[in-house]
């Protein structure tokens, strides 16, 4: 993979994964 | 009814789980990656993610407000809620194709989820496997379908069982309610789900390098060949319009099962975070999961060339004839294909659960039907209709249903919805009920992408879409002559039940006039 392969791969699979565990933790602390 | 006690999420994480399962589909696994590898690789990871911000997380927030909203009122479909933000007699009209739409889509949905229960059953028998090539596959799923009798199977029986302990099974689930079925379902199956996927996600990207079968071809390839982005491919209009589309079906927006879930939340729950919740879990099945089996293992095993013939060979021949392909030249291939399908098939029965409750929901909310009748009545209409979709499938009958259920209402509910909401109940007014009872703190210039922005994206997509599918479709220019009086029959179809669902709605309109202003 090219590098900016990996740059695209990296900051979507961030943000996905940023954005899963941040809201399921407020979620599950809120439940 | 006015008196009917309107049932209640048990917990939070259940109703998210419920709107996750809903939206995490078929489409997730196959149709993200297709139409990612086929539209620009990583590049098409920019305008989908715009979507998801300027589309998707808007429109989900537009339809757990006004689901939630609606439920107050004790309405759980769109033509009561549509009415309580409207005093207009058009509106509840409007709402009509909020509760045809998903039992439209439902009618041929549950018998391509038994497909993949058929497929699960095939794969752990080992009879699957007795398919070695890709026109043998083929071959299988052709006479799975009942199209073709040949050395695979002399008929449709299989299928049809399959079809039927499927259809049985939704309909069992949908007849313990929203708690102890729909809730429960989801908290079992999405984890379920969601640990399979990594199983699979794991068994494809740890791949040895070494095995025969990838001819020298990498892990590291195989990502890139997803993920290596062609950034020229951006100035095609058509590349934004498709991420759109994408992030449209993969959220379950515009369908009308996101308002009805809704409406079973109390009046000071949260929807701001649990919408986003939902809409992340699909987005994590999305690109995390989805992204990293189907192409990835179809570049590692049939190289470059195959993956995008595959990418663009449509998302039944991926899931269906390639994938098992993928799983006849790994180690232990009958367990993970087996795994593969047992994962489509979470996927479709925790979406087609969800396409059958907006209907409930109308019989028992409007005209007072008990649980068990209205599941019995849904399940005798939807089993009739369904049959049609199951013996004329090789005639188009599935794809007009597919046009109209799961295209054409969905932009269109999609931007009434909208419009309602941000003008017609009014930028303010929807900002209060969005904010009611959050847990999150919602940035402030969602005002105006919901005002203006989410609109005009919409209002695009459905002038693009009416010229580029709408008429093409409408005079069938690629329907063969044969198979016309069948997608004249679906069409039929369709806008029969459509004329029904008004007159339906006009007459209890009639007898309860006013009803919409008294909240429980």
């Amino acid at each position: 993979m090219r590098i900016d392969g990996w740059i695209l791969f990296g900051v979507s699979w961030a943000i996905v994964l940023f954005l899963t565990v941040f809201t399921l933790i407020r979620t599950l602390m809120n439940d | 009814m006015a008196g009917l006690q309107r049932e209640r999420w048990k917990s939070k994480m259940g109703v998210i789980l419920a709107v996750a399962g809903s939206a995490v589909g078929l489409g997730n696994f196959l149709r993200f990656p297709a139409k990612a590898t086929a539209n620009g690789g990583g590049a098409f990871m920019i305008p989908y993610l715009l979507a998801f911000l300027l589309l998707g997380i808007p429109l989900i927030w537009i339809e757990w407000s006004i689901g939630r909203r609606g439920g107050q009122y004790g309405h759980g479909t769109a033509p009561g809620i549509f009415a309580s933000l409207w005093k207009h007699p058009l509106a509840k009209y409007l709402g009509s194709i909020g509760i045809l739409g998903p039992f439209i889509i439902l009618i041929y949905y549950t018998y391509i989820e038994s497909w993949t229960l058929g497929y699960a059953y095939y794969s752990f028998t080992g009879h699957l496997f007795d398919a070695a090539d890709q026109n043998q596959m083929k071959s299988f799923l052709a006479a799975y379908q009942g199209i073709e009798h040949n050395q695979f199977f002399s008929g449709i029986r299989s299928a049809y069982i399959f079809f039927v302990i499927t259809f049985v099974l939704n309909f069992a689930l949908i007849s313990y309610g929203i708690r102890s079925g729909i809730e429960r379902l989801s908290k079992i199956a999405m984890p379920i789900l969601v640990f399979i996927g990594i199983i699979l996600a794991g068994r494809v990207l740890t791949v040895d390098p070494a095995d025969v079968s990838t001819q020298g071809r990498t892990v590291n390839d195989a990502l890139g060949f997803v993920w290596n982005p062609d950034f020229a491919r951006l100035l095609d209009a058509k590349v934004w319009l498709e991420a759109a589309g994408q992030i449209f079906f993969t959220l379950s927006v515009g369908i009308g099962v996101i308002l009805t879930y809704a409406s079973y939340l109390r009046k000071d729950d949260d929807v701001a975070l649990s919408g986003l919740t939902a809409g992340s879990m699909n987005e994590f099945c999305e690109v995390i999961l989805g992204g990293s089996i189907v192409i990835p293992a179809a570049f590692l095993f049939f190289g470059a060339q195959g993956a995008r013939d595959v990418a663009g060979g449509g998302t039944f021949n991926l899931g269906f004839v390639t994938m098992p392909l993928i799983f006849h030249k790994m180690a232990f291939g009958q367990l993970f294909c087996g795994l593969w399908f047992i994962l489509l098939f979470l996927a479709g029965i925790t979406s087609s659960v969800s396409l059958i409750q907006p209907m409930m929901s109308f019989l028992q909310d409007e005209f007072g039907m008990a649980q068990k009748r209205s599941v019995i009545l849904v399940g005798l209409i939807a089993f009739a209709a369904s049959n049609l979709a199951v013996f004329f499938l090789a005639h188009g009958f599935l794809d007009e249903l597919d046009f109209w259920g799961g295209t054409v209402f969905l932009v269109v509910f999609a931007t009434f919805e909208t419009i309602l909401f941000g003008w017609i109940h009014g930028i303010d007014n929807a900002w209060k009920e969005l904010e009611s009872g959050s847990l999150l703190r919602v940035p402030r210039f969602y005002r105006y992408v919901i005002k203006y922005i989410t609109p005009t994206f919409l209002i695009t997509l459905l002038i693009v879409w009416s010229y580029q599918q709408f008429w093409p479709t409408l005079m069938m220019s690629s329907v063969a002559q044969a198979d016309r009086p069948y997608v004249w029959g679906a069409r039929i179809m369709v806008f029969s039940m459509l004329g029904i669902t008004l007159f339906l709605i006009r007459i209890i309109w009639s007898r309860t006039k006013g009803r919409v202003d008294h909240a429980d």
